[in-house]
């Protein structure tokens, strides 16, 4: 792919001439774009404002006059939306619309858990794969495609069922899985920037590996991983549902959306409203977050 | 084309051996190791002699890694252990249930890779106008609904509420074909959400990326007709995305009916993988995941070798 700069560094190579002699005239098959790559598009502040609301109802959840997530009105079970409960209420009579903001918090917990073990184990392992090449890098490698060989859930449920159900096992579990990804990525991003020139004046200048390493190639190379992560953080929330509703993850009657909708769905027909709302946050979360992802794939990798 | 086949298998036997060891450990993360879960309630009723016995007859006492080669001796001679829920062999447990699991992945491939290729395309075609943008927000929306929800409310609304399609049951292909695609029906749009969602964006975004280079603005300005253009040149860029996508795509649908089978109550590899869990049947849960991982391993070394024997410019990559 010629890059803007080959035309500096090689003036005489004609490889570049459309790019040296200006803007192309426009054809009208083909209108300009919309969305101009480098940007933080649209779709992605829209996603951004939802995700700071989500965050801010999980963080104030407390504070906000919603009911308790956790008290049962027993003669108010499987009720549809009233003006006491704004969204109905579940099978033993507890606000849906309450559980549904509680759940945030479990679900974002759930996901940090999973980035943080993810990240824990991902970047060292890319960033010695990557650096250290040769025997160290194929071994790693192999690792990271047979890990990547397992669908994440099943293997999380492995994991699950020998350690015990709980949020914690489950989503470091996920995270654990995860991490090849991450490690594949850093390395190829590795890869070009070990032997760029400042690495190597780094080098020269006596700086040790391990510093070279952390702060000079890695801050280089994160750019990928920023973007992974965040796209990692969308599916993590969808997976801590799905683990929620196997009852692999948060403990009852702690509010989950996961839990909250495998209780909910048998009683489809008596009150809809209690299977969707849960469902509803998890694609809406996901949604936000991953428009987020593709906001900064654009302006980290594009420009 | 030899050479290629047989460095791909150089790479994958090394992932599918490591496969293997990871899921050979699996044992060791059991609180108490593999005695204490096969004996069930704990080792607490027994003596520290019988527990040895027990492990000696197991072959506990040998090296780890010995220990791994009788194992895997066992799985290729096709014994993956007994259950310790119904006693009886794990291979007899799984055998009926791989036949529904099979239908229900082959027919969400299907049914993604048709109309999420083709809502790809029209994405791409149409990437400036209302059109495009609508495909990119929906097939962004469906990649972020999370399956089992779906599963859940299409049941709901489908099976229960308006009594249109079965909400659950499942009838075997061997019964009767017409009442086995009934059943099947609403788990495999349900399933295909996902999957179709993420192989329109790739070929979308591979395609697009096609519409803007050179040769295309060559092919219009030569006069070639828009379906010449769109189908002869740039749709051959999306050939990659498409034999990529289906190893991850097999990955992702394994992964989604594990739960998708549980609300549709449709006896295959995830309801039984769920029950495992509750019953705490260790060997069954283990060989299950050892059946996916080393069938995605052997999906990714096919659509590896397709893709090189496709496009040329990653088959010289290769053998250089």
């Amino acid at each position: 792919m010629p890059s803007p700069t080959s035309a500096v560094l090689a003036p005489e190579g004609p490889t570049d001439g459309i790019a040296v002699a200006g803007p192309i005239p426009a054809i009208t098959r083909r209108p300009g774009r919309a969305t101009r790559p480098g940007r933080f598009g649209a779709v992605a502040r829209v996603g951004l404002v939802v995700f700071a609301l989500l965050l801010l109802a999980s963080l104030l959840a407390p504070l906000l006059p919603i009911r308790d997530p956790l008290a049962q009105t027993l003669t108010l079970r499987n009720a549809g939306p009233s003006w006491q409960h704004w969204l109905g209420t579940d099978l033993v009579g507890r606000d849906v619309l309450s559980r549904a903001i509680y759940g945030c918090r479990s679900a974002f917990g759930g996901v940090l858990i999973g980035i943080v073990s993810m990240l824990a184990i991902g970047v060292p392992w890319g960033l010695a794969a990557g650096f250290a090449g040769s025997v160290v890098d194929e071994v790693l490698m192999r690792i990271a495609d047979a890990l990547l060989s397992f669908p994440p859930l099943v293997l999380a449920i492995g994991v699950v069922s020998a350690l015990g159900p709980s949020i914690v096992h489950s989503m470091v579990a996920v995270g654990v899985i995860s991490a090849p990804g991450i490690a594949r990525l850093l390395r190829s991003a590795v890869l070009p920037v070990r032997d760029a020139q400042f690495v190597l004046i780094a080098r020269s200048l006596g700086v040790s590996r391990l510093r070279i390493a952390i702060r000079h190639v890695l801050p280089n190379a994160m750019a990928p991983v920023v973007v992974q992560t965040v796209a990692a953080a969308s599916y993590f929330l969808i997976v801590e549902a799905a683990l929620g509703f196997l009852g692999l993850g948060t403990a009852p009657p702690s509010a989950s959306w996961g839990a909250d909708m495998a209780s909910a769905y048998l009683y489809f027909t008596a009150n809809p409203t209690a299977t969707i709302v849960p469902g509803l946050a998890i694609t809406i979360g996901a949604w936000s977050v991953s428009a987020i992802g593709d906001g900064m794939r654009d302006v980290l990798l594009r420009a | 084309m030899y050479r290629i086949i047989v460095r791909r298998l150089a790479t994958s036997i090394p992932t599918i051996f490591v496969s293997t060891v990871l899921v050979f450990a699996m044992r060791y993360l059991l609180p108490g190791g593999p005695v204490e879960a096969m004996l069930g309630g704990g080792t607490g009723q027994y003596t520290p002699k019988q527990i040895a016995a027990i492990k000696a007859r197991l072959g506990l006492d040998d090296p780890v890694p010995v220990q791994y080669w009788h194992w895997l001796v066992n799985v290729l001679h096709g014994n993956l252990g007994t259950s310790y829920y119904s006693q009886a062999p794990v291979t007899t447990v799984i055998g009926p249930r791989v036949a529904p699991s099979l239908e229900l992945i082959i027919g969400a491939l299907l049914v993604s890779t048709l109309v999420g290729g083709g809502l790809g395309i029209l994405a791409a075609i149409k990437r400036n106008r209302a059109t495009g943008r609508i495909v990119q927000l929906g097939t962004g929306l469906g990649l972020s609904v999370p399956d089992f929800w779906l599963a859940a409310v299409a049941a709901g609304l489908f099976g229960l509420t308006w009594h249109i399609l079965p909400a659950v049951g499942f009838t075997p292909l061997s019964q009767n074909l017409g009442q086995n695609i009934h059943t099947l029906i609403l788990p495999v749009l349900v399933l295909s959400v996902v999957t179709g969602s993420f192989l329109a964006r790739h070929i979308s975004s591979a395609m697009a990326s096609a519409l803007d280079s050179p040769y295309i603005r060559t092919a219009w300005a030569m006069g070639l007709p828009p379906h010449k253009v769109y189908l002869h040149c740039a749709l051959r860029n999306a050939v990659a995305p498409v034999v990529t996508f289906i190893p991850l795509a097999f990955t992702a649908l394994v992964g989604g009916t594990v739960l998708v089978e549980n609300i549709f109550a449709i006896p295959g590899l995830g309801t039984e993988i769920v029950s495992s869990v509750s019953n705490e049947d260790f060997p069954v849960i283990q060989a299950i995941v050892l059946i996916v991982g080393v069938l995605v391993a052997v999906l990714n070394l096919l659509a590896d070798t397709g893709l090189a024997l496709l496009d040329p410019r990653i088959r010289n990559a290769i053998s250089d």
